[in-house]
């Protein structure tokens, strides 16, 4: 199964490049920066913040995301879940004063 | 819907070293660093005495997701005694690290909760959370000094162990796919009527597990990381990974080899080698080190190999041999690394030339430090030797002749390269007396003395642990 899977994989890159036509525009060969015409250069400095930011958006966008099959599921369920869901979300708001405290959100 | 079963006894101690997480995380805020962590060490003693009741009870939670057996409970007592003794030598040494923050000792707390998870795991999913719980904290605690060695040690350590992590997951997957159990007792049964078909998925799934392990453990050839991190992050760090995340790691190995996999055929051999590489070149490895945290960092790897003895052998054997070891070995390496944070002038360590004639200007400590050393090496009045004893004996009596042979010929190895630092100390006139920083350390030297005192008590009294251990235990 997995030597089939790896083959499949292969197979796709070879064929896909054998066969596939090549015909670079101005438009097609420019960075791909969200649809946006790209400005500058990629080599900047970006400030520490900007990472910071992006991982505690990770731990946040998880936890919603999380409240989606919660939700779906809640009636099956009933007061446990919603204790469960509590803990999970206290855990996280510690976190979030944790973060809050540290001054990780003063953007200066 | 059914609700699972949830023994809220068992759960305690997770939910006491959760709300002490908590509780620091604020108190970082509110008090000095000092008081964040004894009301850790208060956490970690409360959580020891909610364990202490559940030892007869053989408790188990979700569905035996959570298993509350008394080889589960005692590997749970020696990491918190390993954490323990990191803490109470982190109140002086820590400073002078520059690690003086509460975050030190958060995460080494969550690193603990997820190193009590991996030890009472009874199921493959909640052995990888605990896991991976243990080994972000270790990440995190590896990098936490801001000096470029520490960063890099963090860096070498996170990267491996991902790799370590991806390839346990993936074995985790083919034991499942085989099987069709995540549940330790679960796979063990499934193994009897296992199609034919299955058995070289599982096998392929058992080696991985091995490797993800062996990455964990440091068992050759996927030791490479040990020396590097053991010798690039602060001191401190090193103490607590040697000790709470080798004991945890093996926890996980022993529980998931000895419960579920030890019927599937094919995979002993390749242990027995990994298992001869290690202890062979663990020892020898060590022999050439001249930077006294480096040797013990290859001597960790070592007693990788020593440990791993209970891999191969018959459970009923190996897991008292094992736990009994690890307790000495927490106590042992604990011990010897607070030494080596009070004698340190910076986090690189010290070199074995610096020990020369340690006797005349600290006495105390040199003894001490002799001592431990000697333990380490496996000699007899002290717990390394009975440890040893019971492990060999173990694997002896399970048929591995050779592999107990090459286990005792490298302990006489490693005889040299723990008794040259300890004669250095003792025999030589310091040549030009080495600057040894001034700064209190009545904790440390608490620390090492429970140390000390501990290996020599079990090693005379061996029984005292022994017998709590050597009535069945899962």
């Amino acid at each position: 199964m997995l030597v089939v899977a790896g083959a499949i994989g292969l197979l796709a890159l070879i064929v896909g490049s054998l066969l596939g036509p090549k015909k670079g525009s101005r438009t097609k060969l420019m960075p791909y920066e969200s649809g946006n015409d790209p400005s500058g250069t990629a080599r900047e400095r970006f400030p520490v913040h900007f990472y910071i930011v992006a991982m505690l958006f990770i731990v946040f966008d998880i936890e919603t995301a999380f409240f989606y099959p919660l939700a779906v599921a809640f009636k099956q369920f009933g007061a446990f879940a919603f204790w469960e869901a509590l803990v999970f979300v206290i855990l996280v708001l510690i976190g979030y004063f944790y973060v809050l405290k540290r001054g990780v959100l003063d953007w200066r | 819907m059914p609700l699972p079963h949830i023994s809220v006894m068992l759960l305690l101690p997770f939910i006491i070293l959760l709300l002490t997480t908590a509780a620091c995380t604020a108190l970082g805020f509110l008090v000095h660093r000092q008081a964040v962590t004894w009301t850790a060490m208060a956490g970690l003693i409360i959580t020891a005495a909610s364990l202490i009741p559940l030892w007869d009870r053989h408790l188990s939670s979700f569905g035996g997701a959570l298993l509350g057996d008394p080889f589960g409970i005692a590997l749970s007592l020696v990491i918190l005694l390993g954490a323990l003794l990191a803490l109470l030598s982190s109140l002086d040494s820590a400073k002078r690290s520059s690690l003086s923050f509460p975050e030190y000792d958060l995460m080494l707390l969550l690193g603990v909760l997820g190193s009590v998870l991996l030890a009472m795991a009874g199921n493959l999913i909640v052995l990888l959370i605990g896991l991976e719980i243990m080994s972000l904290s270790a990440y995190v605690l590896a990098t936490l000094q801001a000096s470029r060695s520490s960063e890099e040690a963090g860096m070498k350590y996170f990267l491996l162990g991902a790799v370590g992590s991806a390839v346990l997951i993936y074995g985790i997957a083919l034991v499942y796919g085989a099987t069709g159990h995540f549940g330790l007792s679960g796979i063990a049964a499934a193994l009897g009527h296992a199609a034919a078909s299955n058995l070289p998925v599982l096998l392929l799934g058992t080696l991985m597990l091995l490797v993800g392990f062996g990455f964990k453990v440091a068992l050759v050839p996927f030791h490479q990381w040990t020396p590097d991190v053991y010798s690039g992050s602060p001191t401190l760090v090193t103490l607590y990974m040697s000790v709470v995340i080798k004991t945890a790691a093996f926890a996980g190995l022993i529980r998931v080899f000895q419960m579920a996999l030890s019927g599937v055929h094919g995979w002993v051999i390749p242990a027995e080698v990994i298992i001869a590489l290690t202890l062979i070149l663990g020892n020898f490895a060590a022999l050439r080190e001249e930077n006294f945290k480096r040797m013990l960092a290859y001597s960790a790897v070592a007693h990788s190999g020593y440990l791993a003895l209970a891999l191969v052998a018959k459970s009923s054997l190996a897991e008292p041999a094992l736990i009994y070891y690890l307790l000495t070995y927490t106590l042992m390496n604990a011990g010897a690394f607070a030494v080596v944070a009070v004698l340190q002038r910076d986090d690189s360590g010290v070199t074995i030339s610096d020990l020369r004639g340690l006797y005349s200007r600290r006495p105390g400590l040199a003894v001490a430090l002799a001592a431990l050393l000697a333990s380490l090496s496996g000699l007899p009045p002290f717990a390394g030797f009975f440890g040893k004893f019971v492990l060999f004996s173990a694997a002896l009596q399970s048929g591995f002749v050779g592999l107990t042979v090459i286990a005792a010929v490298t302990s006489m190895a490693a005889l040299f390269y723990y008794l040259r630092p300890a004669a250095l100390m003792f025999f030589s006139e310091p040549a030009q007396t080495p600057q040894l920083p001034a700064a209190p350390r009545q904790y440390s030297a608490v620390a090492v003395w429970v140390a000390v005192g501990g290996t020599l008590l079990i090693g005379v009294l061996p029984n005292l642990v022994m017998q709590l251990l050597q009535r069945p235990l899962t």
